[in-house]
């Protein structure tokens, strides 16, 4: 041969084998190339071409098969060439070639069209009497070990291409526990624990030497595995206008057809390893395949899945050595079929099987009516089929549609007179007229009193048997029961595949607050430091010294406008336009019912353009919320959503504005007052606030640069002992101050008047604006409740503890804290008012407690203004 | 493929009619018709008084080609890439944005905030 | 041998529909058919129709998780469901019939310090209000369900939770079909494959339904119907607040038992136990979209498994069965909607969001009262439809999670 490389291997092989490397061979590839991968791996015993092509082929000559690169991959000797016409196509073929389901159905499905193109390229045209070359081979070089597998924790060999269905018969065993084989997927009967999953079909699913095997079989339990292996599963997404399940004729003609037109196609097959499991909306298919998840988003579905056999019903169908015509064909084919098995005529259905264990003998009727009993060990069943349809009854009112024998209504069979009719649930024809007589009558109640047609193959075995059950019991035919996904089963961990637990976002500082050892929460969709591990520490460092806090989190927004004053007067139960740049504003939100769902501050920042901040848990639905009025409200503004863009750093405490100075903010602003400067070389917008309770300032700041900014502040306030807060110590701080946390203090319904903060609300600035008139209405109604402070002797009390007066609940505690600084636990609570009034004293876990004025602290405001 | 770093951007909210009129060589991501997001720091100045200019570090970015964009997109999205222009949509579970430009250039955006989960979840 | 074959119960249905009854109630799932047991078996009254458009139990009476729990978030609610949960205790014996009640605890989980103060907060308030529901650290965690990987595949870890020793699950089909025998047997005619259309109303007052069967008169009509329930509630002139979410749930094969406490995470939001016939039961929370469908979608199953299997690793290789959809009709507060509705001859049971299933006895049983006695019953006074206007709307954190 010219190719050295071939050459080569063709010495090699004869070493190995023991040929002559004089000996003349051959060196071609399949079309198309990859099938050799069969013939290393899939058991491909033979091949089959166009007679007029294959003059050359001789029994008993080498070949060198190549792959697509035309590199060497094995060595096979033709064992026998036979020519016969495409009709005459030897029974064994199907297994043979090794492809698809190995069945004959499938050879025909791929060699048809195969045939035809050679005829063409031949002059030829192709019918059913064109002559095929159909040879056998062996594979000489090198020689494939006999793979095994463990079943039943017994090595045993199969032949590789083998299905483990197929495996397991051909070791001697009926893949279940009994039942008649389908080998197609629609019965439970060959269910097997494959790889510690339950419930996988034998049949769909390929042998792989090491697999281990249990037989499950219809009806059978499954015990969870002590370790769960954590194999990743694949995920992928493909989108086509047309997505065609099922390749049979019927399948292939409607891709075709859509191709023709333009379309693009996608077909999918079990006997490709293509497990539809469901159709979704959109049209979604979801396909199980062995490489992962597969996602099939298509303008439309056309559903070719054909007919599934129908089950023998009758006593001993639980026997092994059972099987449809479609089931015996593929076993025949692999020589698997005993001698011995009796074929019973195209509807004949036995009366009953005989047998333990295993089928000895089948009872049938003659034509008069006379029971017959033959020996026999196996019996193959052709008892008709319907329609495969639960992928097309999923898709009802979806671009979905159903063609072939999958869309046509087949007959019943007759009413089942006895043995198991669902195996799955092991429930009896005896359990059918026992729930009929209890008036269990229509299908989904006959379903749901029996449990027949929940188990693992869906009805799919045993619904025809139902319907013609009901049939003949109620005297008119009910329809299926509704189909759901799962069609064909997936584990939890191929469902999860290509999800993901919903995100949870990071500021720019959370590599910094991880670097000083603080734990991080999730809290409101963000990950936020809870403490750096000594909270108590963290709050003595705001109240006495000097303290930084990460606020990024904070909700920012700009607007615009020209409406943007009375769109923000709309949306804000304080006045908006007599706001003077360069002040702070704190403002509540509230929705139409007048309840508040957020809070922040305004800042004007000229005219007609405003910084609105809203709460961590907030932000994400602010610029909706914002978006969403400006439209219906017809305001001309814009809105750019600064969350992201923009860090926060809060730095808190008696020596903050010091602190400040020293960075170059030579002017820290007074109370409640706003300003642009630079610190540590960072341009900031500034607000001064008191949410600690101390002197505060929020420096907003571009988040490229929160990093530097909280580094320089650290190194310029060592001097002062600065350290960082958490946010546990921020809730203490704040809750000492009586300022609430919306979602911690508040309720769904906490209108202003509720939270105490009636003050928050400007019911005459001369706007109408959300939540007012149902404010106007709810002010007529008595108040029931109200959020006060109370003061306990001793720890906090649990957040969420119950108020109780006389035994009765009369409250609960919002927030709790142990403060330092007055020696006493403080408290925000909802509390029951009496008569108009909220009562003095409760009982709070087994203590009692005062109701106060609130802030708990500095009440004057002397500390947060200095 | 890039690995996704943090970027500026510059942001750009004005009228749709300001914007259409707006001229950059800058490569400019229209997300809404009031909104646009120029990547890196651009002097523009729309004619909006009420428009709103500024720098955005909102951002992480990710460069590929079409061709990679459509791969990563297959595994981790359930909708499809266009041969040219802007998608959005999530990917793995993230919030991005994506520019396809007719030369098979892409680039992948995503919020700053899930950069560290961009990471992990777009290899 | 199916051991899940209805053995005990027996359905006795009427042969034709009478053109009158006392009571007609619309909706044949778990609580109207229990609101027809409680007022044939408690009040004597026994001309009742019972009118479901399909077959009865198939709505979200057979589409729920049958989770049986009291460790709500208001006295009310927990004084309520406390209720249930003891005559789900004791429905087999009031049945004569198993219904598969099985006492199992719930374990309610937090991976972060926020939801870990809800967990704590509930335990108090369960407490006060005499619902046994204890916080429960990690370790006590694992010591009552061994199968939680308590660092949540490190990403979630258990900080905490509580625990709900008296939390069950029954079989719902048969808690459904033990009312329905229980009413039948009294005379109480429930009607299956009879829609209704219309109501008939004489001045204010309802007096009658039009359904597929023709018209029917009605000393009194309660609507008890799931999902469209402002529909119907708008024929009688009534305004619901209430917004219809699609709740998905999925099942597993069935596998040897492992897995005893129900157990649920309020950070993760889902939810899984193991039913007497071994499937493993799961769901999230609600769709956001406001919906009346009930097909079910892959994104979810998707979420709830990759939330299962972080929270219970041993989940990974068992194979889903099964997947569907109910309806969840949520009200603005999370609490149900029962009783009077300011129409005359017109009564309601609804907004049973997420947890109707929980509900049957209890909300049967008061509701009965409430038709016999005219007045709303104590029980349910404080779910009455005036409460929004009352200003006095009764927020439930507590039902606000899941299941």
């Amino acid at each position: 041969m010219a190719d050295e490389g071939i050459d080569a291997f063709w010495r090699l092989a004869c070493a190995g084998a023991e040929i002559d490397p004089a000996t003349p061979y051959d060196a071609w590839s399949f079309a198309p190339p990859p099938l050799v991968d069969l013939v290393l791996h899939g058991g491909k015993r033979a091949t089959s071409g166009l007679a007029a092509e294959c003059h050359d082929d001789v029994a008993g000559g080498y070949s060198v098969l190549l792959d697509a690169a035309g590199g060497p991959v094995c060595v096979i000797r033709t064992t026998s060439v036979e020519v016969a016409s495409y009709r005459d196509v030897p029974p064994d073929f199907g297994w043979l070639e090794g492809e698809g389901d190995r069945s004959l159905r499938y050879w025909r499905l791929v060699h048809e069209p195969f045939l035809r193109e050679r005829c063409l390229a031949n002059g030829l045209e192709f019918a059913d009497d064109t002559l095929v070359s159909y040879q056998r081979f062996e594979l000489v070089w090198p020689a494939a070990p006999a793979p095994t597998l463990t079943a039943d924790g017994r090595e045993i060999a199969f032949a590789s291409g083998d299905s483990v269905a197929v495996a397991l018969v051909r070791s001697g065993l009926h893949p279940g526990h009994g039942g008649t084989l389908c080998l197609a997927g629609d019965c439970p009967n060959c269910l097997c624990v494959i790889d510690d999953v339950a419930y996988s079909r034998a049949c769909l699913t390929p042998a792989v030497a090491g697999m281990r095997i249990e037989r499950q079989g219809a009806g059978g339990t499954a015990v969870v595995p002590a370790v769960a292996a954590d194999r990743a599963v694949g995920s992928r997404h493909l989108h086509c206008d047309v997505a065609v399940i099922g390749r049979g004729a019927t399948g292939r003609a409607a891709g075709d057809e859509a191709r023709a037109a333009g379309r693009s196609v996608i077909e999918l097959d079990q006997l490709n390893g293509e497990e539809v499991a469901g159709v979704y909306q959109g049209p979604r298919l979801l396909v199980r395949t062995p490489s992962g998840l597969l996602h099939v988003h298509a303008v439309e579905v056309i559903v070719a899945t054909g007919a599934s056999e129908e089950q023998p019903v009758c006593p001993g169908s639980d026997l092994a050595g059972l099987y449809t015509a479609a089931a015996a064909e593929v076993l025949d084919g692999a020589g698997l079929l005993p001698a011995g098995t009796i074929r019973l005529g195209a509807g004949v259905r036995p009366v009953r099987f005989e047998g333990d264990g295993a089928v000895t003998g089948v009872v049938t009727l003659d034509a008069s009516g006379v029971e017959v009993r033959q020996p026999c060990v196996g019996v193959v069943l052709d008892l008709g089929s319907h329609p495969r349809d639960s992928l097309a009854r999923q898709g009802a009112g979806l671009p979905v549609r159903a063609v072939g024998s999958c869309a046509e209504i087949s007959a019943l069979p007759p009413a089942p007179a006895a043995g198991v009719v669902c195996a799955c649930t092991g429930t009896t024809v005896d359990d059918l007229a026992s729930v009929w007589e209890r008036g269990f009558q229509t299908m989904e109640l006959f379903k749901r009193a029996t449990l027949a047609g929940t188990g693992t193959c869906q009805g799919a075995a045993c619904l025809p048997h139902l319907r013609a059950y009901l049939a003949a019991r109620g005297g008119d035919e009910q329809p299926a029961f509704t189909a759901r996904p799962l069609t064909r089963q997936m584990t939890m961990m191929e469902a999860a595949a290509g999800t993901w637990h919903p995100p949870t976002r990071r500021t720019a500082l959370h590599e910094t607050h991880r670097a000083l050892g603080a734990r991080m929460e999730r809290f409101g969709g963000w990950w936020r430091p809870w403490t750096y591990g000594d909270t108590l520490g963290e709050y003595e460092a705001v109240r006495a010294g000097v303290s930084i806090g990460d606020v990024s989190t904070l909700g920012k927004m700009l607007v615009s406008g020209p409406d943007a004053v009375g769109f923000l007067e709309r949306i804000y139960p304080c006045p908006v336009g007599d706001l003077e740049p360069g002040r702070v504003r704190y403002a509540l939100l509230l929705d139409e019912r007048g309840y508040v769902f957020d809070d922040g501050v305004i800042i004007r920042d000229d005219e007609r353009r405003f910084f609105l901040t809203f709460t961590t848990g907030g932000a994400s639905g602010a610029e909706a919320w914002l978006r969403d009025w400006a439209e219906a409200f017809g305001c001309d503004v814009r809105l750019l959503d600064r969350t992201a863009a923009l860090g926060a750093i809060n730095v808190t405490g008696p020596r903050a504005a010091a602190l400040l100075r020293r960075c170059g903010l030579d002017t820290p602003p007074a109370f409640l007052r706003t300003a642009d400067a630079v610190v540590c070389g960072v341009p900031c917008r500034v607000l001064r606030i008191g949410f600690t309770g101390e002197p505060s300032f929020e420096l907003h700041h571009d988040a490229g640069r929160s990093a530097e900014l909280w580094e320089a502040l650290m190194a310029a306030g060592a001097a002062d002992d600065i350290r960082p807060h958490g946010l546990e110590a921020l809730l203490a701080l704040r809750l000492e101050k009586g300022h609430i946390i919306v979602g911690m203090d508040t309720d769904f319904d906490s209108t202003p008047r509720r939270l105490g903060m009636e003050w928050a609300v400007r019911m005459d600035k001369g706007h109408d604006f959300l939540g007012r008139d149902a404010l106007e209405r709810i002010d007529r109604i008595p108040l029931d409740r109200r959020l006060v402070g109370l003061e306990v002797d001793g720890d906090a009390p649990v957040e969420g503890a119950p108020l109780l007066d006389g035994g009765a609940v009369r409250g609960n505690v919002t927030s709790a804290w142990r403060s330092p600084v007055l020696g006493r636990a403080v408290l925000l609570a909802f509390a029951d008012l009496v008569d108009g009034a909220v009562p003095p004293t409760f009982e709070v876990d087994g203590r009692t407690a005062r109701v106060v004025d609130l802030p708990f602290l500095d009440p004057e405001g002397v500390r947060v203004r200095a | 493929m890039s690995a996704p770093e943090p970027i500026f951007c510059t942001r750009v909210v004005a009228s749709p009619a300001a914007l259409d009129a707006l001229a950059t060589d800058a490569v400019a991501l229209r997300l809404a018709p009031d909104d646009l997001l120029l990547v890196g720091a651009v002097d523009v100045r729309p004619d909006d008084p009420d428009a709103i200019v500024c720098r955005d570090d909102g951002w992480a970015l990710r460069r590929m080609t079409a061709a990679e964009a459509s791969a990563l997109v297959a595994d981790h999205g359930d909708w499809s890439v266009p041969p040219a222009g802007i998608a959005q949509g999530a990917l793995a579970g993230l919030p991005v944005k994506l520019l396809i430009d007719p030369a098979g250039d892409a680039l992948l955006l995503v919020p700053r905030p899930y950069l560290a989960d961009a990471v992990e979840r777009l290899p | 041998m199916n051991e899940f074959v209805e053995r005990q119960i027996g359905l006795r249905w009427p042969r034709a529909v009478r053109r009158s009854y006392e009571v007609v109630i619309v909706g044949g799932g778990g609580h109207g058919l229990a609101t027809a047991y409680y007022l044939a078996t408690r009040h004597g009254i026994t001309d009742v129709a019972v009118l479901e458009r399909d077959y009865i139990g198939g709505g979200n009476s057979g589409r729920n998780t049958t989770v049986i729990r009291a460790n709500y978030g208001i006295p009310d609610a927990v004084n309520f469901y406390q209720r249930s949960v003891d005559l789900y205790a004791g429905l087999e014996e009031e049945f004569g019939r198993a219904v598969m009640h099985s006492t199992r605890g719930v374990l309610w989980l937090a991976h972060s310090e926020a939801t870990l103060r809800g967990e704590r907060a509930r335990a108090a308030l369960n407490t006060a209000c005499g619902a046994e529901t204890v916080f429960v650290g990690p370790d006590e965690i694992g010591t009552i369900c061994p199968q939680i990987d308590l660092t949540g595949g490190g990403t979630y870890p258990v900080l905490g939770g509580t625990y709900h020793p008296r939390g069950a699950t029954a079989r719902h089909d048969r808690v459904v079909w033990g009312y329905a025998e229980g009413a039948m047997r009294l005379g109480v005619h429930v009607h299956q494959g009879v829609g209704v259309t219309g109501l008939h109303r004489d001045g204010g007052r309802v007096v009658g339904v039009e359904t597929t069967a023709g018209r029917i008169d009605a000393g009194v009509v309660v609507s008890a119907v799931g999902g469209h329930a402002t529909v119907l509630a708008s024929m009688a002139g009534v305004v619901l607040p209430i917004r219809t979410h699609p709740l998905q749930a999925a099942v597993t094969n069935h596998y040897a038992p492992i897995l005893d406490p129900i157990v649920a995470s309020a950070d993760l939001l889902v939810y899984i136990s193991q039913t007497p016939r071994g499937e493993f039961l799961f769901g999230a929370e609600i769709d956001r979209q406001a919906s009346y469908s009930r097909r079910s979608g892959h994104d979810i199953l998707a979420l709830c498994a990759r939330r299962v299997t972080t929270l219970m690793p041993f989940t990974r290789q068992l194979r889903i069965l099964r997947q569907w959809t109910g309806s969840c009709d949520m009200s603005p507060d999370y609490s149900p909607i029962m009783g009077v509705t300011g129409t005359d001859g017109f009564l309601i049971t609804t907004g049973w969001g997420t947890w109707g299933f929980k509900a049957i006895p209890a909300g049967g049983e008061a509701l009965a009262e409430t038709i016999a006695t005219g007045r709303p019953a104590p029980l349910i006074a404080p779910f009455g439809l005036d409460r929004f206007e009352r200003d006095r709307t009764r927020a439930d954190r507590g039902s606000a999670g899941t299941h």
